[in-house]
């Protein structure tokens, strides 16, 4: 139903992005999505990853702080009005969206938006039902 | 000036016979109404009737602020309910607050002492004392108050915060002395200065405590105020303010002897030191009903002067305190203990207390109180919202527990330094 989702706590220190992605890049862990959310104080790194679980070992033994999250990855079409149908559908359901962004990898090179909703497991179902199956791997 | 010249100017010998004959009556009266000190007692092989004089004070046990969590809130009341006219409290150890009761006798005694205080920096009938002590729980604000109306002085009961009325007070109303906490006291003089205001009010002095001061604050304070400015000294266990003050030579408190017995002990071994040394301060109330305590271990480093002070007051001074011997912080006149702020965040997280930091600086004059958490899986969530939710639900614990603000940070696992495998939990940067 979700796809596993890395949450990575970045703080506010030159070059600490590079670090991680140095960790991950050495290892083979191959990146398909990602997103930086930042405050004055801290980042929030997420990223959809070839292997999570190996990722975050990886990451916590290089002492990083590190979880995997659930999120909710929707396939657009590869046509204009795709995520405004999405968004649509989710309004009409009263689901609200806490974060979201995209990367292009879908069928027929269409986009993929990775997000969060308030309220994540009738997300899917309401998107199921108009016929739009969210994926549970990006690999 | 001097309040009550019969009592702070009796000779030693005749106030040595007063501390023994009350120090007789209280111990006598613990035992049979305080069962913790009754226990004390006979575990130590000890019978009221073994003390004779204030010679024999040092047979009597220890008490600890950590009796007044374990018998929360009334176990360590001698007198029933209905003879308590009033309850303060102040932060304990932990989570609970401690909580002290006065008879209408102690409100009295302790009305008397604070006077001994305010008259000692001046103040008469026709004073106008504006009191920005904070009025509630603590001390500070109803133990000036009572004091003002005794001495017969106008009290302006304004209590703490409100900068820009403080000032406003103090120029309509033309107060004549200031009691806050000295950190408040600067801070009233910085606004007073930006205002140009420094011509226009009249204090001629200032009594401050409840936080530690240094000689080079009193001068700050003095310059800006253009006031004279002295110390008084107490605490909640044993009365409040008015424990000791200083008189008009402010070298070293006055410890109203009549009503509190000091000693200066190890606070390794308990083992009371000579004459002049530094140690830790014991108090012993020797005419408090409702709340009375024996050998009370203050915490505070300090050392006793016996010497005849100019005044001629014959009581005993103490030195400002320099210290702890625990970990105890006082910050904006608070007392706070890291244990408290530690359970907050045990609380906060999934049971796993995290590694923190505690950093207390003073900034334009104001104590500022920091928490550096490092973060860890149990805080990391995938919204930003939810972490600052969780930031802000830590921060809103602090205050209420503490008191006080505290502003938290979340920062790098590992990043704050360990020694020896140990965190440094606590970082005073105050120059004080």
């Amino acid at each position: 139903m979700f796809i596993k989702q890395l949450t990575i706590f970045v703080e506010n220190k030159f070059g600490r992005v590079a670090d991680i992605l140095d960790i991950l890049g050495k290892n083979g862990i191959d990146i398909c999505a990602l997103s930086i959310a930042d405050t004055s104080e801290y980042g929030l790194m997420r990223m959809i990853v070839s292997d999570p679980s190996k990722a975050k070992t990886l990451l916590q033994n290089s002492g990083v702080i590190v979880k995997i999250t659930d999120a909710i990855a929707v396939p657009l079409s590869h046509t204009p009005g795709g995520l405004s149908k999405v968004m649509e559908i989710l309004k009409a359901g009263g689901i609200s969206v806490n974060y979201l962004y995209a990367f292009v990898g879908g069928e027929n090179g269409g986009a993929v938006v990775v997000m969060k909703t308030d309220k994540p497991e009738e997300t899917v179902m309401l998107l199921s039902q108009n016929g739009i199956k969210p994926l549970e791997k990006a690999f | 000036m001097i309040f009550n010249p019969k009592i702070e100017m009796m000779p030693r010998d005749e106030l040595k016979k007063l501390q023994s004959e009350r120090l007789v009556w209280q111990v006598n009266r613990m035992y049979e109404r305080v069962e913790c000190f009754r226990t004390r007692m006979d575990l130590n092989g000890i019978k009221p009737s073994h003390i004779k004089s204030i010679d024999d004070l040092h047979l009597l046990p220890f008490s600890y602020k950590k009796d007044l969590r374990d018998y929360y809130p009334y176990g360590l009341f001698a007198e029933p309910l209905e003879n308590i006219l009033r309850i303060h409290a102040s932060s304990g150890t932990t989570g609970k607050q401690i909580v002290v009761g006065y008879t209408k006798c102690d409100l009295d005694n302790w009305a008397e002492t604070v006077a001994r205080s305010l008259v000692a920096a001046g103040a008469t009938k026709a004073s106008l004392i504006q009191n920005s002590f904070g009025y509630g729980f603590f001390t500070g604000g109803f133990g000036v108050h009572d004091a003002a109306s005794l001495i017969g002085a106008t009290i302006i009961p304004i209590s703490a915060g409100n900068t820009q009325r403080q000032v406003n007070t103090m120029v309509d109303f033309g107060s004549t002395m200031l009691t806050c906490t000295p950190s408040y006291a600067m801070y009233l003089g910085e606004a007073v200065e930006e205002a140009g205001m420094r011509d226009k009010i009249k204090l001629k002095a200032g009594v401050f405590g409840a936080e530690p001061w240094s000689e080079d604050m009193r001068h700050a304070i003095e310059y800006k105020l253009g006031i004279k400015a002295y110390d008084i000294y107490g605490l909640s266990e044993v009365q409040g303010p008015g424990v000791s003050y200083e008189c008009e030579y402010q070298c070293g408190m006055h410890i109203c002897e009549d009503l509190f017995a000091a000693e200066i002990i190890d606070p390794d071994t308990g083992e009371v030191l000579p004459e002049g040394s530094t140690g830790e301060l014991v108090f012993t109330t020797l005419a408090k009903e409702g709340f009375p305590v024996i050998r009370y271990r203050t915490r505070d480093i300090c050392s006793l002067v016996y010497e005849p002070c100019r005044c001629g007051r014959t009581h005993i001074r103490m030195n400002k305190p320099q210290g702890r011997s625990d970990d105890m912080l006082i910050i904006r006149g608070v007392n706070v203990f890291p244990s408290q702020i530690e359970e907050v965040l045990l609380n906060s997280g999934s049971g796993v207390t995290p590694n923190y930091q505690i950093i207390v600086d003073r900034v334009n004059n104001t104590d500022t109180l920091d928490v550096n958490v490092e973060m860890s899986e149990d805080f990391l969530q995938d919204e930003v919202r939810s972490i600052e939710m969780l930031e802000k639900s830590i921060v809103d614990k602090l205050r209420s527990v503490l008191g006080i603000g505290a502003k938290v940070h979340l920062v790098n696992p590992k990043s704050i330094t360990r020694s020896e495998g140990k965190a440094k939990r606590v970082i005073d940067n105050r120059k004080i």
